[in-house]
């Protein structure tokens, strides 16, 4: 919560009075994030970099109207994907249809696997996993779990129902589960 | 399905989406079914797996920057905090000069803002809230414009402070002003009784009650003085020392107040309100100083338009002008001096040059060391 206001202030710096410390430490909150949600869709770091930059050039181009807005994050999140579809289409030379025929790589973390008490041969197993899930659920699942994003924010995004987006992630999360070892047993023998 | 179900509800407690009811369920269902505990406490340690959250290298945002003046077709934007901090004499030149500067300058401006924007209130929802007050200052050299949450415009000269909040809601619209501004206040009208909202500027020696119009305040706790110049529309006036007599200004009069025991003990109609004799009245109603024929600028206000603007002004008014428009500190060494009066606008112009025209027409000495103005 606290994260909202910190964003609704920086919007409010920014819109009043071209504050440029409040544009840098924007740029920084949502660095990352944003660059994995356009790596998803570009898979090229620099390329995804450049669309994040090219989402803020856009942002000081409209920061009159910053107040006006209110979930950036939201509205961040979209400006991105169309971003990513306009490079998309320019670059591949065939218009995206629907985001389930893209190919759309996710980018979960599954690091330090002593804190996860999961084997490295499992973790293998779940990234394996992940990669069978259809492009837009594999998506869908990264923004919930990576980006800590609310159903409706997701579904405000991808211009989706917020009853797909729950289906997503439970059938993601359905599919994973059922990947992970049953008992210590079981784990066990698979350690070794 | 059972099993379905489970994972289904673990799906949203992850995801922070489920109801009180719905973990109840999946608490329950897990104690029916320990054969599926430990998958689920897996998941919950693979969810919460998050990559430490590492600083984003400078790097990425001056890239980004350089993108972004190329962008603007601007030469290359710097961040550097520093610059506008070292040198304020020379730099204000070039602030001046090049738009880009003047982004700058805002910056440096804002970053030195102390804003409490802790509570957004959309004009639409209007039940009570704690309501944090809302600082907005600028430093010597800086100048700010803010728009007021009722759309009211105020352009905030240097090392100025304004402060709102508490009773910026609802029927009543304060704010409390130590330094330079002009308001360009914007109707409001109570939804409920359909009456007019007063706009209150509070200062150190008086209050300002109006309903929609466009003025100057000036109110520098080290002045002698607190000024109002009405430039369209109507305020009334009261002294904190006289709280019962009210004093209406009409377009184009001014109103100037002695701050210490700001009393009224007579109004004239002075028509130069320069200098402040110790035996002068506490208080002088004149009219507002139009800048040569043109009718819509007037010297009060010309700051507004990034002007330094003098007329017949006495040198010990204009020094600590000066002072805050370049963020300098003068030291007259010859008492003499404060004698003299100037006129005269000056626009986009450095330090050195407005010493040089004011020390050219009146013949004193002066020098300019980093921030230190020394004149005798």
């Amino acid at each position: 919560m606290n994260d909202l206001y910190h964003i609704r202030s920086l919007q409010e710096r920014i819109a009043l009075y071209e504050d440029m410390q409040a544009y840098h430490a924007l740029y920084d909150l949502f660095f990352h994030n944003l660059h994995r949600f356009c790596y998803s869709f570009v898979k090229s770091s620099e390329t995804a970099e450049e669309i994040v930059s090219d989402v803020f050039i856009k942002l000081w181009q409209i920061r009159n109207k910053l107040p006006e807005i209110e979930n950036l994050k939201v509205y961040l999140y979209q400006i991105a994907k169309n971003f990513c579809l306009n490079y998309i289409t320019r670059h591949f030379k065939n218009p995206v249809a629907s985001l389930d025929e893209m190919d759309i790589e996710a980018v979960i973390c599954l690091d330090n696997p002593e804190e996860l008490c999961i084997s490295a041969d499992i973790i293998n197993t779940i990234q394996q996993t992940i990669k069978q899930l259809p492009p837009q659920c594999r998506l869908i699942f990264q923004m919930v779990k990576e980006d800590g994003m609310r159903y409706k924010e997701v579904a405000d995004i991808l211009h989706i129902s917020v009853l797909t987006v729950r289906n997503q992630v439970a059938i993601a999360t359905r599919k994973i589960a059922e990947a992970l070892p049953a008992s210590i047993r079981e784990s066990a023998i698979r350690l070794r | 399905m059972n099993e379905e179900r489970v994972w289904f509800l673990l799906s949203i407690q992850l995801s922070g989406e489920a109801t009180p009811k719905e973990l109840e369920e999946l608490n329950s269902l897990l104690k029916q079914h320990p054969e599926w505990e430990l998958r689920a406490e897996l998941m919950r340690n693979m969810w919460r797996s998050k990559r430490p959250s590492s600083p984003v290298a400078a790097s990425h945002f001056d890239k980004h920057l350089q993108r972004l003046s190329n962008h603007l077709a601007l030469p290359a934007l710097q961040f550097d905090n520093e610059t506008t901090e070292s040198d304020p004499a020379e730099t204000t030149t070039e602030r001046r000069r090049n738009p880009l500067r003047w982004l700058w300058a805002a910056t440096a401006a804002a970053a030195c803002l102390v804003i409490f924007l802790l509570v957004y209130m959309p004009a639409t929802k209007r039940e009570a809230k704690p309501v944090a007050s809302n600082t907005i200052s600028t430093r010597p050299g800086s100048k700010s414009k803010v728009e007021l949450p009722d759309g009211t415009q105020v352009w905030l000269n240097a090392d100025s402070k304004l402060t709102y909040g508490q009773n910026f809601s609802g029927n009543t619209r304060e704010v409390t002003l130590i330094g330079e501004a002009y308001f360009d206040v914007a109707h409001a009208s109570s939804p409920e009784t359909g009456k007019r909202i007063p706009f209150i500027i509070h200062t150190n020696s008086i209050d300002i009650k109006v309903l929609g119009t466009a003025f100057n305040v000036r109110s520098y706790p080290a002045e002698k003085t607190t000024e109002t110049a009405l430039i369209r529309g109507s305020v009334e006036i009261t002294l904190h020392n006289s709280p019962d007599k009210k004093i209406v200004l009409k377009p184009d009069e001014k109103l100037i107040v002695k701050n210490d025991n700001a009393a009224v003990i007579s109004t004239a109609n002075n028509d130069s309100s320069a200098g402040w004799p110790d035996n002068e009245p506490v208080m002088t109603l004149s009219r507002i100083r139009p800048y040569k024929q043109d009718t819509t600028s007037h010297f009060e206000t010309m700051w507004v338009k990034n002007k330094l603007a003098f007329e017949n002004e006495a040198f010990d008014r204009m020094l600590p002008e000066i002072e805050r428009w370049y963020n300098v500190t003068i030291v007259l060494k010859n008492e003499s001096l404060n004698g003299l009066h100037f006129t005269g606008v000056f626009e986009n112009k450095s330090l050195a040059d407005v010493m040089e025209a004011l020390s050219i027409s009146r013949g004193f000495h002066y020098e300019i060391k980093g921030d230190r103005v020394t004149i005798w």
